[in-house]
């Protein structure tokens, strides 16, 4: 036991050593002040905000689709939004249904366009377009349920809890 | 410098106070594994030194609830009756992962399959690790002589407490000390705040970063749950959400001394390296398949918080805030193990200074004179296997208490989302802060009971409860920030949130 003491205190420190060198070695980057809550400027305000924009952002993308360099990629705000739309139809009171077809949609355009983001320069637009037949019937889905927002609508005054 | 100190005093207290019900379920185990099991009835339970060894080191793992402390007496226990290297380091390394309360909690992180992947993933690392021992190392199991049969009746009872009280006041409390010491340094070097943006998404550094931070690190089952939980809420990477269970909550400093200790320093070396690589590889292979649909990230966490200094430098009065901190959150059943440890350690200082030469072990081993005529007398082994199965049956009974039927818990959330808004509008900020965990616990343990009693966990109502928790989380933001138009608004978004939630959880409309 005597003999080995030493090598577990050398091992012990290069393990040590190691440790902080990962941990302390600058090139991860934490912080230590208190951090905002990160909202993306992009987020819309609820679902039919949310269905506005898709159509928009589609509008754009047949149009041509090239924004400025500061901006964000017009194909990766689209990401985004489609992203969304399952949690913003969920904040409001629409009803089970509907919502799944709305959470099937997401999850079918996040797929189409997955495959857009791995292209690169104008393949993306190309490769959006193909899909435009089956973009246009999900387009029309999200549209369909966004009518029965003004009945639903998201923002409902508090009511007291059951 | 004084707050400082305090800190990592309050967070070795802390972490040692989580660990006392599982520290006591251990030693229950261990002492169970030695006198009524015996030796080989211990091998026989984990695969007799086979092919079967390793699954089924796991699979008793996953049932028995203790953690990464609490699994050092069994270890050493193990180890003693002759159990493989392998099968001892796969059940070390997943009885601390999971308990059946935490994989139930474990539903509610994003979908069920991330919970199954990171079961199947700890069933990987304790294969690949455990195997690799073996290889290794082969022929380090070495049984002690098997213990004497102890007396029929109470005094098999007895003799486990007698055995647990012993192993407590021995050299597992030293390995208990090093285990929760990583937590003290832990503390001392890493600053309030430290780790809020350490497990982002898009940091590809992050399952390492993660890696590192969590092997000094010690988390009880359900911490480690509950922070994945919380992670998986925040959008932060599910690679560094892995390595936080399977180092933070399946290693420690602890368990890496008793490694050196039993095995040498060389052979710990190299297991703890084949843990890394298979845990940091797991956790990059599920970085991005599991990320959940949806999840906005916020950009920072306070998930692992507790790993940090809990006083900013210069805090006044360090010392009674870290007794006032330790008090405030300490819970009834964690008063109650620290009562019986206590108890048991004061038994075992008490039998190694008067009875070294064991004279209540000796006392215990007389058989009664005459065979009892109305009872029928157990072999030991059966006696142990009832016991363990009463244990699991017991955490399967503790998970309908801890997650209750569904109408007494929405009675809770009534009652809490009154306090919450309640205190949020009227700027009562420390009740708001106190009461907002809470309502975000209810939010899964309810999840989980509509799951226990049958009831399907749709995706619809998965994202009624992941609204109100958002809610909650923008709400605690502005509490924090004292924002008072902002805080009523939220309060009552709150208040929506929940009875949407309730109505598709009800099918009311």
């Amino acid at each position: 036991m005597n003999r080995q003491q030493p090598k577990i205190a050398t091992v012990a420190t290069r393990l040590l050593l190691t440790w902080l060198l990962m941990v302390f070695a600058g090139c991860h980057d934490v912080q230590t002040e208190e951090t905002e809550y990160h909202t993306p400027e992009h987020m819309p305000a609820d679902y039919p905000a949310a269905v506005e924009q898709l159509l928009a952002l589609h509008v754009e993308i047949a149009n041509g689709g090239s924004r400025a360099g500061d901006a964000i990629d017009v194909f990766a705000e689209t990401y985004d939004v489609v992203r969304w739309l399952p949690m913003l139809a969920a904040d409001s009171d629409l009803d089970e249904e509907p919502w799944n077809r709305v959470d099937r949609a997401s999850r079918r355009l996040e797929e189409i366009l997955n495959e857009v983001l791995a292209r690169n320069g104008s393949d993306r637009r190309e490769t959006y377009l193909r899909y435009e037949t089956e973009l246009d019937q999900h387009q029309r889905v999200l549209v369909e349920i966004k009518q029965q927002f003004p009945a639903a609508a998201s923002a409902m005054p508090a009511e007291e809890p059951k | 410098m004084d707050s400082l100190l305090w800190g990592a005093v309050l967070r070795f207290a802390q972490a040692l106070v989580q660990a006392t019900p599982t520290i006591l379920i251990g030693l229950i185990v261990a002492g169970v594994f030695r006198q009524l099991l015996g030796h080989s009835g211990t091998r026989r339970l984990f695969g007799d030194n086979t092919w079967r060894s390793l699954p089924q080191a796991w699979a008793v793992g996953m049932l028995l609830p203790v953690c990464s402390l609490g699994v050092i007496p069994v270890l050493r226990e193990m180890r003693r009756a002759g159990v493989s290297g392998g099968a001892i380091l796969a059940f070390g390394l997943t009885a601390p992962l999971f308990n059946p309360i935490s994989v139930l909690y474990g539903l509610t992180l994003a979908d069920p399959i991330v919970i199954i992947t990171f079961s199947f993933c700890s069933l990987v690392i304790v294969t690949v690790v455990g195997i690799g021992w073996d290889m290794l190392f082969p022929g380090t199991a070495n049984a002690e002589p098997e213990p004497p049969v102890v007396g029929f009746g109470a005094k098999r009872m007895l003799s486990v407490t007698v055995f647990s009280a012993r192993e407590l006041a021995g050299p597992s409390s030293l390995y208990i000390i090093a285990g929760l010491l990583g937590v003290a340094m832990l503390s001392l070097l890493l600053p309030a705040g430290y780790l809020e943006s350490a497990a982002e998404h898009n940091d590809p550094f992050a399952p390492l970063f993660m890696s590192a931070v969590a092997i000094p690190a010690y988390a009880t089952p359900m911490t480690a749950i509950v922070q994945l939980a919380s992670m998986f809420q925040h959008g932060n990477s599910v690679g560094a959400a892995f390595a936080l269970l399977a180092l933070g909550a399946g290693a420690n400093l602890g368990l890496v001394v008793w490694m050196a200790h039993n095995y040498g320093a060389k052979r710990a070396g190299v297991w703890f390296a084949l843990l890394i690589v298979v845990v940091v590889g797991l956790s990059y292979g599920v970085d991005k398949p599991l990320y959940p649909h949806g999840v906005e990230p916020v950009g920072h966490t306070h998930a692992f918080d507790i790993y940090c200094a809990p006083f900013q430098p210069g805090t006044s009065n360090a010392m009674l805030t870290a007794w006032r901190t330790l008090w405030e959150k300490i819970a009834p059943h964690e008063i109650f193990a620290l009562f019986v440890l206590g108890l048991l350690m004061a038994a075992g200082l008490v039998l190694s200074r008067w009875d070294r030469d064991g004279r209540v072990e000796k006392w215990l081993q007389q058989q009664p004179t005459a065979k009892p005529r109305f009872d029928v007398v157990l072999p030991g082994p059966v006696l142990g296997v009832v016991a363990l199965m009463g244990l699991i049956a017991l955490s399967v009974f503790g998970c309908y208490v801890y997650y209750p039927a569904p109408a007494e818990i929405f009675e809770e959330m009534r009652i809490v989302n009154t306090e919450v808004v309640a205190s949020a509008s009227s700027q009562d900020w420390d009740t708001a802060l106190y009461w907002i965990p809470i309502y975000d616990d209810w939010t899964r343990k309810l999840q989980v009971s509509m799951f226990l009693r049958g009831e399907e966990l749709t995706p619809y109502r998965r994202a009624k409860a992941t609204i109100l928790r958002d809610k909650l989380e923008l709400l605690e933001h502005e509490v924090e920030d004292q924002e008072v138009k902002e805080s009523r608004e939220l309060g009552m978004a709150v208040t929506r949130a929940y009875s949407r939630m309730r109505a598709a959880y009800t099918m009311e409309n």
